[in-house]
């Protein structure tokens, strides 16, 4: 993929080319085809996964059947927590709903980052702190509206 | 405040006693009381206010202009970060007020003073913005499940099942 098209995506918008260069010497983009797997649960889970374009469908299996969790979206992450210690392993399994591009960087090269290009991550983090502040507004908006509709809906049914 | 004191908070788990000395100097220390006001609805301001104890209530104020307290909007609680999209470009009048819901103390970063913290120590920067990554996915994560949970019980309600 081009440094220009990477620079397209809005967590790279405040980077410089050469930013971008060098975030790539320790990032990998990758890409995953519709229904393909990403990973399974049990995986050691060692990185960061950042969704740059389609969606991802979190899923578990238990007894053979898929229930699906959730569905991530561009700007959304996985595997926050790894960063932070040891290995996890992974809780749920992952496929790409629709075709996928994502970015990958593991612990470990996140923490040479953090060395070497601090002002580079701080640029993405920043970026990635805008986007989940968005969505945990929403999600909470969302939540006082649906109390309010079921306290509304409670008071139909008991009159 | 003494430097001991400020890593308790759970925003600065990750910085030494250093990397904090160096991040006060380019922020400021906000306390309020309980229904004092933090900002005014129209207030210009280009910065970020990080919340490190308490809880801020944003609040839409009465159409009227008179001096009640408003509509409540959302309550901001320790780790959650107000003001974040002005950290990208010009100030921008506050969209809602704010006011301490209860004692609260918070962290007030201009746009400016971040930009020079980000020049010259990007490390404390990447430390603490790692942490409320991790924080705020862990909120958003579990309201995500209580959102699915709400989601269900309104179905139910919505389509109840017709009785036997």
């Amino acid at each position: 993929m081009l440094i220009e098209e990477i620079k397209n995506f809005e967590i790279f918008k405040d980077l410089e080319e050469i930013e971008v260069k060098k975030f790539l010497q320790f990032a990998q983009v990758k890409q995953f085809a519709q229904e393909e797997i990403i990973f399974m649960q049990g995986d050691p889970g060692n990185g960061l996964f950042l969704i740059l374009k389609g969606v991802i469908e979190i899923f578990i299996e238990p007894g053979g059947k898929k229930i699906s969790l959730a569905k991530l979206k561009a700007g959304e992450f996985m595997g926050e927590m790894s960063l932070f210690g040891e290995a996890q392993k992974r809780t749920a399994s992952a496929l790409a709903f629709e075709r996928v591009t994502a970015v990958w960087i593991s612990a470990l090269d996140f923490r040479r980052l953090q060395t070497s290009g601090p002002k580079i991550l701080s640029k993405l983090m920043l970026r990635m702190v805008l986007a989940l502040a968005q969505r945990h507004r929403k999600i909470k908006q969302d939540i006082r509206q649906a109390q309010s509709k079921i306290e509304e809906l409670k008071g139909t049914h008991a009159d | 405040m003494l430097i001991e004191d400020l890593q308790k908070f759970a925003t600065f788990t990750d910085l030494d006693r250093l990397e904090l000395k160096k991040l006060l100097q380019f922020s400021e220390l906000k306390r309020f009381r309980a229904n004092e006001s933090v900002f005014e609805k129209g207030r210009v301001q280009a910065g970020v206010l990080l919340v490190l104890s308490g809880e801020v209530e944003l609040r839409e104020p009465p159409e009227d202009g008179s001096e009640g307290s408003g509509t409540l909007i959302e309550v901001m609680k320790a780790g959650d970060v107000i003001g974040e999209a002005t950290l990208f470009g010009d100030a921008v009048a506050r969209p809602y007020s704010a006011v301490a819901g209860e004692p609260s103390m918070l962290l007030w970063v201009n746009t400016l003073d971040f930009r020079r913290l980000q020049n010259s120590a990007p490390m404390i920067l990447t430390k603490l913005l790692l942490r409320m990554i991790i924080d705020v996915s862990n909120d958003f994560r579990k309201r995500n499940g209580e959102f699915g949970a709400l989601k269900k019980e309104l179905e139910s309600l919505e389509n109840p099942e017709p009785a036997s």
